[in-house]
């Protein structure tokens, strides 16, 4: 331990706070590592300041609770797609990406994974890369291309379109319209409906949807889909968000309808 | 969080329903903009699932109300005066009963101990929190001299500890 010098002092609340200017927090970061009278102020106060951002906990008029189901869903999402993909146990998604140097397909990476790294930079707190560790990972992440490419065809055209529709679903400056247990989205010129919460169809019955173009009177039939095992349906529908002005749903016989034959589930203007 | 290291999704879910309203009300108040808000607390959720390692111990709620606050001051780093905030991050705390113990406070409590405090210890104390502005911008804000906004901020933190401290145990 290195001797208390007074000169500090007065700083190490302003530092735990987080409000020291660069130059002078690494003094007092090295100070506060050797010092155990410093230490025991920062360790009092750092808890404390990083309390502060309590106050400012959303309430209800800020965050209200549709806005709050859509950040949850589009958050949902992306965590369950990255959970189902079989990753390697024991390595953050975020490592492996960062790890690759190749083109992310070269190792058949989930898509999810992708999709994190995009929101999550590496740079962050904790996250610092670890040199040893890398060379594992890639290697790794080889033995898991080499898994990936024995994967059946039809695994991997699944693989290929979840990763499309949730690009599209998390895409930059997508526009996203709630419906009853979900989202109509447009992005990209592409719509995508995601849903939870969606009971298997009757046997002998889908789900699909309907576009209805602007200036049209009646609904053009889209594309029959189902939820999965635990109730998501996330799909993109063949036709060009261009010219659409509302999406629907409704249950019709396997195969699909010209025209709908039951009351559609949600009927959902573009605007 | 050790679940979710399990990568669980039920325990990210139920820890994101307890703090996301905390992530995004620190965004949104930092930010001022309810778009980047929500893709802020996007991104802070999704740091969480994938790399729940980078918590490790002590008072989560605190721990994420720090990151997002970093977080947010990247996003505004345009700024001409940059304040260092990753050289603490890196200092872990020591686990603390105390810090254990106020991962029971709740928002209420610490706007009730924030508020007991006198306007010249809260206002910079929030400025920079909030602000993200260094010691030398609040003093010049405040028209106070530095080495009294140092003190201020030391008093402040001191005894909002206090205060909270007394609200946990009632
Ligand atoms: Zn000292």
């Amino acid at each position: 331990m290195n001797r208390h010098d007074d000169a500090f002092s007065e700083s190490i609340a302003v530092f735990a706070l987080g409000a020291l200017p660069e130059s002078e927090a690494s003094a007092v970061a090295a100070h506060v590592r050797t010092c155990a009278e410093c230490r025991a102020e920062y360790d009092d106060l750092r808890g404390v300041a990083d309390l502060v951002g309590y106050q400012a906990e959303s309430s209800r008029s800020e965050l209200d609770e549709l806005a709050a189901a859509r950040m949850k869903l589009r958050i949902m999402r992306v965590v369950r797609a990255d959970a189902e993909a079989p990753a390697p146990a024991g390595i953050p998604t975020v490592e492996r990406v960062a790890a690759s140097k190749r083109p992310w397909f070269a190792y058949g990476l989930a898509a999810a994974a992708v999709l994190v790294a995009a929101f999550v930079s590496v740079d962050d707190v904790g996250l610092r890369s670890h040199d040893a560790s890398q060379t594992q990972n890639v290697a790794t992440a080889n033995d898991r291309a080499a898994q990936l490419a024995a994967a059946s065809a039809a695994a991997e055209t699944q693989r290929r379109s979840l990763e499309r529709e949730l690009a599209l679903v998390v895409a930059p400056g997508s526009k996203h319209f709630a419906v009853p247990r979900g989202e109509v989205i447009e992005s990209n010129g592409r719509l995508v409906i995601a849903l939870t919460g969606v009971a298997a169809p009757p046997n002998g019955k889908t789900y699909q949807a309907w576009t209805l173009a602007r200036g049209a009177k009646s609904v053009a039939p889209s594309i029959t889909f189902a939820p999965d095992a635990s109730g998501r349906a996330v799909v993109e529908l063949p036709e060009s968000a261009a010219g659409i002005a509302a999406v629907a749903v409704s249950v019709e016989p396997a195969g699909g309808s010209k025209a709908p034959t039951s009351k559609a589930d949600f009927v959902r203007a573009l605007t | 969080m050790a679940r979710v290291r399990e990568r669980d999704v039920a325990a990210f879910e139920s820890i994101y329903d307890g703090y996301h309203r905390l992530v995004h009300g620190i965004a949104l108040k930092m930010l001022q903009d309810a778009m980047a808000a929500e893709d802020l607390t996007q991104a802070v959720f999704l740091k969480v699932w994938s790399s729940p390692e980078a918590f490790d111990s002590g008072n989560f709620g605190a721990w994420i109300a720090r990151v997002t606050r970093n977080r947010s001051l990247d996003m505004l780093r345009s700024r001409a005066l940059r304040v260092e905030s990753d050289i603490s991050a890196d200092i872990p705390l020591e686990g603390s009963l105390d810090d254990m113990v106020f991962a029971t406070l709740d928002a209420e409590s610490v706007r009730t101990a924030l508020a007991s405090l006198p306007d010249d210890q809260r206002k910079p104390i929030e400025l920079g929190f909030f602000g993200g502005v260094t010691h030398e911008e609040i003093a010049r804000r405040t028209a106070t001299p530095l080495g009294t906004v140092k003190t201020r901020i030391r008093a402040g933190l001191r005894k909002l500890r206090l205060q909270l401290e007394t609200s946990v145990v009632g």
